[in-house]
């Protein structure tokens, strides 16, 4: 991400007047940016990330007005994706002001975060939101002391009530450059002296002070080499000087100055009442409720997701609108315009490009993505992602991962297309390649699953325990062994829990529909390319190659009947077809070879759709390793339970 | 070099005593193979204790323990005497605090703080190891799980004024603390506590520890990992 294109990157133009929102998580700037700009808004993923930026236009009197919102930082000296992304809109768009949201209740850190900015020389105002839980909790702000100590103008809100929005608002016009600066030790205050006219600003500067890597981009594109040699003389000397990393110190001067204004203008009278509000927080997180909640909240999900989404909508779509109208109409269409020929074939043949391709998004995908991001942006409104993910925390940790996987391992059950794109939300390389690889392995999305509880109910009932045991624990198995093969880290788990609150429909529907059009338009291009490159590979003969060349291996190592091994290449397709054509044979099958069988494909290689996302989110090689183990892996296991259960003959 | 017994032997000749009789063990093979062990990372001193001496420096040492009036040998039986048992007792203390101190403030490895903590032993005198258990918050045990004996501070421990350092994972549930330090070398992870305003000075609250740690600054409840809450030592309030 270059920071100087972040006004053409947004597709701002030059002239315009920008307002940059700026906030710590979880703050209200969402709200906030809605009740300014109206119904429009524009939101998108910032270039080269998977961070979502939203622009709108509002109208302060007569001058127009473009506002940004940005995602939640907590610091400008960037530790995650979100915050970079936030400082390179601060740095790039070169704002004519910027609105800090604050959290009245938290006020301590907006104050660090305001201190980091205020180095920027751009008119600013503040916007104290969340005043009712701020006096809820009577925590008693000195809005007047406080103005004058920052020299800007501040405004009080209660957001999705509106109260106080409309005059902030108008007040974005009265913006100022803030007059409050941290103490910082005299040798830093000397350096960013030296260095200001170079970067540009105070804050530039010290942003380069505090993580000189971080500012690479920057150097680079805006200084010569005599330039950076000065900037690296300077920090040269301040490393000699201090023992300490120059982050920590000058965060640790920031801090100061936050906690004296602080003490300054916010004082909490003592005694607070326990609040029914606060009992329910509490049981919510108290092992004795928190887990059977956690687990309830789990299973509401999936039957919301993976049953109501990926099965009643998904076989009222797909089996009726499509299989009965739309997909019959459309093949006469073609068949009737152009014939019997390639090109039909590609379009509506058996693998075509609209009949599987298009139905497969339309009907399969969007229920599960919109039952999905409707229900994680109601668990969030309400504030109990954080919750869901801290309660899980210590499980996943087992296996290299940490509280943050559990949305898209309980999401794989439902897509795991979708889930290995949201596996975006882990921090390391680590954990994404642990997480993505867990989903691809073991874990059968709903299609799947349902086909594969209708091949169990025809088995005797244990078989299901020793299947789900036989899965699940090769699942751990190499999850666990990757945590410990794999190079690198996994993230530190720290995650703010907010209050619970009662859910604004109108922002909990406003995130899903902006959601669900991005991931779709991420999704789409990708079913309809895998359906092509099946078709390709049908009329090719690559495709009757594959199950011929399998075959030797299905009969002899899995000692299961030939035609299996078309299931598994159909299995490629999308896992549910190739667990229905395991239910087409099975009348040919012994138990122990349905079992065997049903072993293989559940571990056997996710869908093609997913494969393609596994190389667009990890990259080639990495995605050549995650199916290059996949594949023999799930054979090997699959071959291990027939042998095994062979040599032990009549176990079963 | 000569072959005099220096204070420092007697002493370290009373600590060995004193873990001896912990691990339910008085004879006089025990003794002689520790105190003339070198591997057991022993201080220069006993580099001396070459195999003829082995048992010379055994009957010297002894001796003198007994001219002292701190141990009494009977057979192959060794006792501490009560005056023997209170000069080992500070020793030890001495020795185990040290041992404390360094893992936890300096964060040295619990295999590598035997040998400096034997150095740091005879340094300290009373007023000093007292400090040194104070700002320690009375630990219980060494790193290696063996018990401290009490000093005058400890049964004073509740008035004194100076507060008491502890990791913030011994604070009980409901309990708030002021942070004193952060023990990590990992930046990110320093700079993001920072910013969820974990630094030292802070005032926490541990909300609870199971099954997520869940502290509370300011007005923001924040779960964290133990491995994170490890690294955070507070001062108790009270
Ligand atoms: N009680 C109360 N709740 C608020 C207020 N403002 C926002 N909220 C709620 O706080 C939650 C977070 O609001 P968002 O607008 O999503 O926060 P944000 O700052 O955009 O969050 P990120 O950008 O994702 O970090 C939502 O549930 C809002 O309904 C307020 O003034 N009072
Ligand atoms: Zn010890
Ligand atoms: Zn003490």
């Amino acid at each position: 991400m270059k920071i100087r294109y972040a006004r053409e990157a947004l597709g701002i133009e030059e002239d315009e007047d920008v307002s940059v929102l700026i906030g710590n998580p979880n703050v209200g700037k969402s709200v906030i940016f809605s009740s300014l700009t109206g119904k429009y808004r524009d939101v998108s993923n910032y270039p080269g990330t998977t961070v979502e930026v939203s622009k709108g236009k509002t109208k302060i009197g007569t001058k127009r007005e473009t506002i940004i919102d940005t995602p939640g930082a907590e610091s400008l000296t960037p530790v995650s994706e979100d915050e970079k992304v936030t400082r390179d809109i601060l740095l790039g768009t070169e704002p004519n002001q910027v609105i800090q949201v604050a959290d009245a209740k938290n006020l301590k850190r907006s104050m660090m975060l305001l201190l980091q900015i205020a180095e920027f020389d751009i008119p600013m105002v503040l916007d104290l939101n969340m005043m009712d839980e701020a006096k809820a909790r009577l925590v008693d702000i000195d809005i007047d002391g406080l103005k004058e100590e920052l020299n800007i103008p501040i405004f009080p809100t209660v957001a999705p009530e509106r109260r106080g929005t409309s005059a902030l608002k108008r007040g974005i016009n009265k913006a100022r450059v803030p007059d409050i600066k941290p103490d910082y030790p005299d040798e830093i205050e000397d350096a960013i002296d030296e260095l200001k006219d170079l970067f540009g600003s105070r804050g530039t500067a010290l942003l380069f002070l505090a993580a000189p890597n971080e500012m690479k981009e920057f150097i680079e594109e805006k200084m010569g080499s005599e330039e950076r040699e000065i900037a690296e003389d300077v920090l040269g000397r301040l490393y000699k000087t201090f023992s300490q990393d120059l982050s920590y110190l000058i965060t640790l001067s920031i801090r100061e100055k936050a906690e004296n204004i602080f003490s300054k203008f916010v004082s909490k009278k003592e005694i607070e009442r326990t609040t029914l509000k606060k009992k329910i927080n509490d049981l919510t997180m108290d092992p004795w409720t928190g887990i059977p909640i956690f687990f309830g909240v789990i299973f509401l999900l999936y039957q919301f997701v993976g049953y109501i989404g990926a099965q009643v909508i998904v076989d009222f779509l797909e089996g009726i609108i499509f299989g009965e109208y739309i997909n019959p109409y459309i093949e006469d269409l073609v068949y009737s315009s152009i014939g019997e020929n390639f090109v039909s074939t590609i379009l509506v043949g058996e693998y075509g490009v609209i009949t599987v391709g298009v139905t497969w998004a339309i009907a399969l995908i969007l229920p599960i993505i919109t039952t999905f991001f409707l229900a994680f942006s109601l668990l969030e409104d309400v504030g109990y992602i954080p919750r869901l993910a801290a309660m899980a925390d210590r499980g996943l940790r087992k296996v290299g991962l940490n509280g943050k996987a559990v949305l898209p391992m309980v999401l794989g059950f439902g897509c795991d297309t979708m889930a290995t794109l949201t596996t975006r939300v882990l921090d390391t390389k680590k954990e994404r390649i642990i997480g993505t690889t867990m989903l691809a392995l073991g874990i059968p999305c709903s299609a799947q699953l349902g086909v594969l509880f209708a091949i169990m109910a025809t088995l005797p009932f244990y078989f299901f325990f020793v299947w789900a045991g036989i899965v699940s624990s090769q699942l751990l198995f190499v999850a666990w062994s990757a945590s410990k093969i794999l190079p690198g880290k996994r993230g530190d788990f720290i995650i703010e829990l907010p209050p619970l609150r009662v859910p604004k429909w109108d922002n909990v529907l406003k995130k899903t529909y902006y959601r669900v059009v991005m991931f779709f338009k991420e999704l789409v291009p990708l079913f309809i390319l895998g359906t092509f490159l099946i078709s390709v590979g049908k009329i090719t003969g690559v495709l009757d190659f594959l199950i011929k060349a399998l075959e030797p291996l299905v009969v002899t190592w899995l000692g299961l009947p030939a035609e299996a091994s078309i299931a598994f290449i159909l299995g490629f397709l999308r896992r549910d077809f190739g667990a229905a054509g395991l239910l087409d044979i099975s009348v040919r099958m012994t138990n122990v070879q349905m079992l065997v069988a049903v072993v293989a494909i559940t571990l056997f290689v996710p869908c093609v759709a997913n494969m393609l996302v596994i190389i667009k989110e990890r990259g080639i090689k990495t995605a050549m390793a995650i199916i290059g183990f996949i594949i023999p892996f799930a054979f090997f296991v699959a071959g291990i339970v027939n042998h095994l259960i062979n040599l032990f003959g009549g176990l079963l | 070099m000569s072959d005099e017994i220096t204070q420092i032997e007697v002493d370290e000749a009373l600590e060995i005593l004193w873990t001896l009789e912990e691990e339910g063990k008085r004879d006089r093979e025990s003794f002689k193979k520790k105190l003339t062990n070198k591997e057991e990372g022993f201080s220069e001193h006993r580099r001396r204790f070459r195999h003829g001496y082995r048992e010379k420096v055994t009957q010297r040492v002894l001796a003198i323990l007994k001219k002292r009036g701190l141990a009494e040998v009977e057979d192959t039986d060794i006792k501490l005497t009560n005056k023997g048992k209170g000069a080992a007792r500070v020793i030890v203390r001495r020795h185990r605090l040290a041992e404390r101190l360094m893992v936890d403030f300096l964060d040295m490895g619990k295999e590598d703080v035997e040998r400096p903590a034997c150095e740091f032993e005879h340094l300290l005198d009373e007023e000093v190891t007292d400090s040194i258990c104070t700002l320690l918050g009375h630990p219980k045990e060494c790193p290696h799980g063996m018990p401290i004996p009490k000093g005058k501070c400890c049964s004073s421990g509740k008035k004194t004024i100076e507060p008491a350092i502890i990791p913030l994972t011994d604070l009980q549930v409901g309990e708030s603390a002021e942070i004193a330090y952060i023990h990590t070398k990992d930046h990110p992870r320093l700079h993001k506590l920072l910013s969820y305003d974990i630094g030292p000075g802070s005032e926490v609250q541990l909300h609870q520890k199971k099954p997520v740690y869940v502290i509370k600054t300011g007005e923001t409840d924040l779960a964290l990992e133990e491995e994170i809450i490890e690294d955070i030592y507070v001062k108790t309030l009270d």
